[in-house]
C-alpha cells in the first residue's frame, strides 16, 4: 500500500516546550488511527499535516509534497478541527456556501454540492434553516466533517470528530467515515475512544510525549507485540498439570483455570523464557497443546503496552 | 485507491470567486443581529452628534457653519475616526479569526496564505468602504438640511478620496495588525508620529505621510484648503503615492502572514 505522510526526523518547538521529538514513520493509505494521551503530540502532527504549522526541523511531506502554503496539496487534504469554533450566526448552508467558494467549487455547483454534502453527513433537512449557534454537539460536528469535504479531498484529517457525540452520533459518524473510505478517501483520526478506532482503522500510529511509539497496521502490531505479551490462555490436555510445570519452573506469575471452558489463563513472568521452554516442557511431561492465544489483543492493550514506562 | 499526486492536477482557485465566498461570510456575519444593532447604534449615535454639532447656515454665518462642517466632517471623522477604524477592523482581521481558533477553515483551503490574506483584506476593505460611504452621505445630507454652502462639488471629492484613503489605511493597518499583538498601540504611536508629526514638517519628508497625501486631494477643493491652510501638493504624486503605499504595506502584510504562523495563544489581542 503506498504511503501517503511521510515524516523524517520531524520535530516541533513551542518555544521550549516539545510538541514533537525527532520522530520518523509513513502512514498508508486507508483509515488510520493516531492515538495518544493529551500532549502526546496528536495535534502538532494534525497541524503540520494539514499545513497550518511548520517543522521546527526534519521534514513531513503529504503525497509527496510539503504542506506548508502549498495550495496544490490543500486542494487534495480535508480538515476537521477538533475545536468547536463555528460562526454562531450563520446558518450551515450560508458557512458552506462561502468556504466552497473560496475553496474554489463552480459558482453553479457550490449549493447543490453544499446541500448533498449535508445530507451525506446526515444532518437532517430541518436542521437547516436554523443557526449554528443553536445545533448541538453533533450537530455541529456533522457541519466541522462536511466543510471538510467541500473540495473532495483524497485525505481526510479529523482531530477528535467523535468528541461529545452520543453513541447513536458515533456509530453514524462511523459509518459516514466507512463510506468514505471506501470511496477511496484516505482518512487520519486522532481519537483517544479506543475502541472506536480499534472497530474504524486498519492502521495505528501511537504518540506520547512527542515520540511515535509504535505504528503499523493493528495485524502487524499484535504480531509484533504477541512475543511479549504476558497474558495467555491455553488449552491443552491436562490444564492443572501445565499450570504446574508451568509454576515450577519459576514462569508464571499467576494462573487461572476456567472450570467452564477448560482454559488455562496465563500470566507470565518473562514471556522470552517462556516461548523459548515451552516446547520443552510440554514434551517432557507429555502434554499435549490445542491452542495458544494472547489475551492482550485490544487496540487499548496495545496502547497500554507500548506506553507503559 | 489514487495517492499519486501526478495523477491528479488540482484546479487553480478563481480568486475572484474566492473573493465572493470570503464577502459572503463577512457580510454575512456582519449582519448577524448583534452586531447590526452595535453599529447601527454606533452610527446613530455619531449622526445624533453630528447633527448638534454642525450648526445651522439659517442662524449662524454661512462662512462660520461651513469652517465647522469642515472642520467636523473633514478633521474629526475623515481624519480620525475613519483610520481609527481601519485600524480595529483591519488589524484585528487575521488575529480574530486565530484567536477564535476559525483561522484553520481558511489556512486549509486550497490558496496560498498570500492569497488569503489579500481576500481578508479586501473583504474588510470592501466592508468598510460601504459603511462610510453610507456615512458620509448621511452627513452631508446633515450639511444640505442645516443649508452648509459648497457641499455639492466637496461630496464627490469627499468620497473619491475617502476610497483611496480607506484602502491605504486598511493595508497599513493589515500589516500593523500582522507584525505585533498590540497593534492598536503600535497603530496610534505610528499615527502621531508620521500622520500628525512628519506630515506637518514643511519639507519633503512630509511625503512620507498618508495624511499628506490625503489633505493634496482635499486640497483641489478651494474653501477646504483655505480652511485648513494645507501645504498644496502635486495631485497625481498623491496618488501615485497612496496606491504604491497601499501596494507596500500589502506585500508586507502577505510576507507576514505566509511567514508566520498565528496559533491561537499567539494570536489573542494584547490591546
Amino acid at each position: 500500500m503506498e504511503n501517503i505522510v511521510k515524516a523524517n526526523k520531524l520535530s516541533r518547538w513551542y518555544g521550549i516546550v516539545m510538541g514533537l521529538n525527532n520522530i520518523s514513520f509513513t502512514i498508508p493509505a486507508g483509515l488510520t488511527g493516531l492515538v495518544g494521551p493529551n500532549g502526546a503530540g496528536k495535534s502538532t502532527l494534525i497541524k503540520i499535516i494539514t499545513g497550518q504549522i511548520r517543522p521546527s526541523s526534519g521534514e513531513l511531506r503529504v503525497f509527496g509534497e510539503r504542506p506548508w502554503n502549498n495550495p496544490r496539496l490543500l486542494n487534495q487534504v480535508g480538515y476537521c478541527p477538533e475545536d468547536d469554533a463555528l460562526p454562531d450566526d450563520l446558518q450551515p448552508l450560508q458557512w458552506l456556501i462561502s468556504l466552497g467558494l473560496i475553496s474554489g467549487l463552480p459558482r453553479r455547483e457550490v449549493q447543490p454540492q453544499c446541500e448533498n454534502l449535508l445530507n451525506r453527513v446526515k444532518l437532517d433537512r430541518v436542521h437547516w434553516q436554523k443557526r449554528l449557534g443553536e445545533y448541538s454537539k453533533g450537530m455541529r460536528q456533522r457541519v466541522k466533517l462536511a466543510q471538510a469535504l467541500l473540495h473532495q479531498p483524497r485525505l481526510l484529517v479529523l482531530d477528535e470528530p467523535m468528541n461529545g457525540l452520543d453513541p447513536m452520533g458515533r456509530q453514524e459518524m462511523q459509518q459516514i467515515l466507512k463510506s468514505l473510505a471506501a470511496q477511496g478517501t484516505s482518512i487520519l483520526i486522532s481519537s483517544h475512544i479506543l475502541p472506536e478506532l480499534e472497530a474504524l482503522c486498519q492502521n495505528v500510529l501511537i504518540l506520547n510525549w512527542g515520540r511515535v511509539l509504535a505504528s503499523g497496521s493493528q495485524a502487524e502490531l499484535r504480531s509484533q507485540l504477541q512475543g511479549g505479551a504476558e497474558r495467555f490462555l491455553v488449552r491443552c490436555s491436562d490444564p492443572e498439570k501445565l499450570a504446574r510445570v508451568l509454576f515450577d519452573a519459576g514462569l508464571l506469575r499467576g494462573f487461572q483455570v476456567d472450570d467452564q471452558d477448560g482454559g488455562l489463563r496465563l500470566r507470565l513472568r518473562d514471556p522470552e523464557a517462556f516461548h523459548d521452554r515451552l516446547p520443552a516442557l510440554l514434551a517432557e511431561h507429555d502434554l499435549a497443546l490445542h491452542e495458544m492465544r494472547s489475551e492482550d489483543r485490544s487496540l487499548q492493550n496495545i496502547f497500554d503496552r507500548v506506553t507503559q514506562p | 485507491m489514487n495517492a499519486n499526486p501526478a495523477t491528479q492536477s488540482p484546479a487553480r482557485v478563481d480568486m475572484f470567486a474566492a473573493f465572493r465566498g470570503l464577502w459572503r461570510l463577512h457580510w454575512q456575519r456582519q449582519l448577524a443581529w448583534k452586531r447590526l444593532a452595535v453599529q447601527f447604534g454606533l452610527m446613530g449615535f455619531f449622526i445624533f452628534l453630528s447633527w448638534h454639532a454642525i450648526p445651522s447656515a439659517e442662524f449662524h454665518s454661512p462662512k462660520m457653519a461651513q469652517d465647522v462642517f469642515f472642520g467636523w466632517v473633514i478633521g474629526f471623522y475623515f481624519l480620525t475616526i475613519v483610520p481609527l477604524t481601519c485600524l480595529n477592523v483591519c488589524g484585528s482581521m487575521v488575529r480574530e479569526e486565530a484567536a477564535a481558533n476559525t483561522l484553520c477553515f481558511f489556512t486549509t483551503r486550497p490558496l496560498k496564505r498570500s492569497e488569503m490574506f489579500l481576500l481578508f483584506y479586501l473583504g474588510n476593505a470592501a466592508w468598510l468602504q460601504l459603511l462610510f460611504a453610507i456615512f458620509t452621505v448621511l452627513l452631508f445630507g446633515i450639511g444640505f438640511l442645516h443649508g452648509i454652502p459648497g457641499l455639492m462639488k466637496l461630496l464627490p471629492l469627499m468620497l473619491a478620496t475617502q476610497f483611496l484613503a480607506i484602502m491605504a489605511w486598511s493595508a497599513l493597518c493589515a500589516m500593523l495588525g500582522m507584525a505585533h499583538p498590540r497593534y492598536i498601540v503600535v497603530g496610534i504611536l505610528y499615527g502621531l508620529l508620521v500622520e500628525i508629526g512628519i506630515a506637518n514638517i514643511p519639507t519633503n519628508i512630509h511625503n512620507l505621510a498618508l495624511s499628506h497625501h490625503i489633505q493634496t486631494l482635499l486640497s483641489t477643493h478651494s474653501e477646504v484648503e483655505l480652511m485648513f491652510n494645507w501645504t498644496p501638493g502635486s495631485m497625481p504624486i498623491a496618488l501615485l503615492c497612496l496606491g504604491a503605499a497601499t501596494m507596500i504595506f500589502l506585500l508586507l502584510g502577505a510576507a507576514l502572514f505566509t511567514w508566520r504562523e498565528l496559533l491561537p495563544a499567539q494570536a489573542a489581542p494584547e490591546n
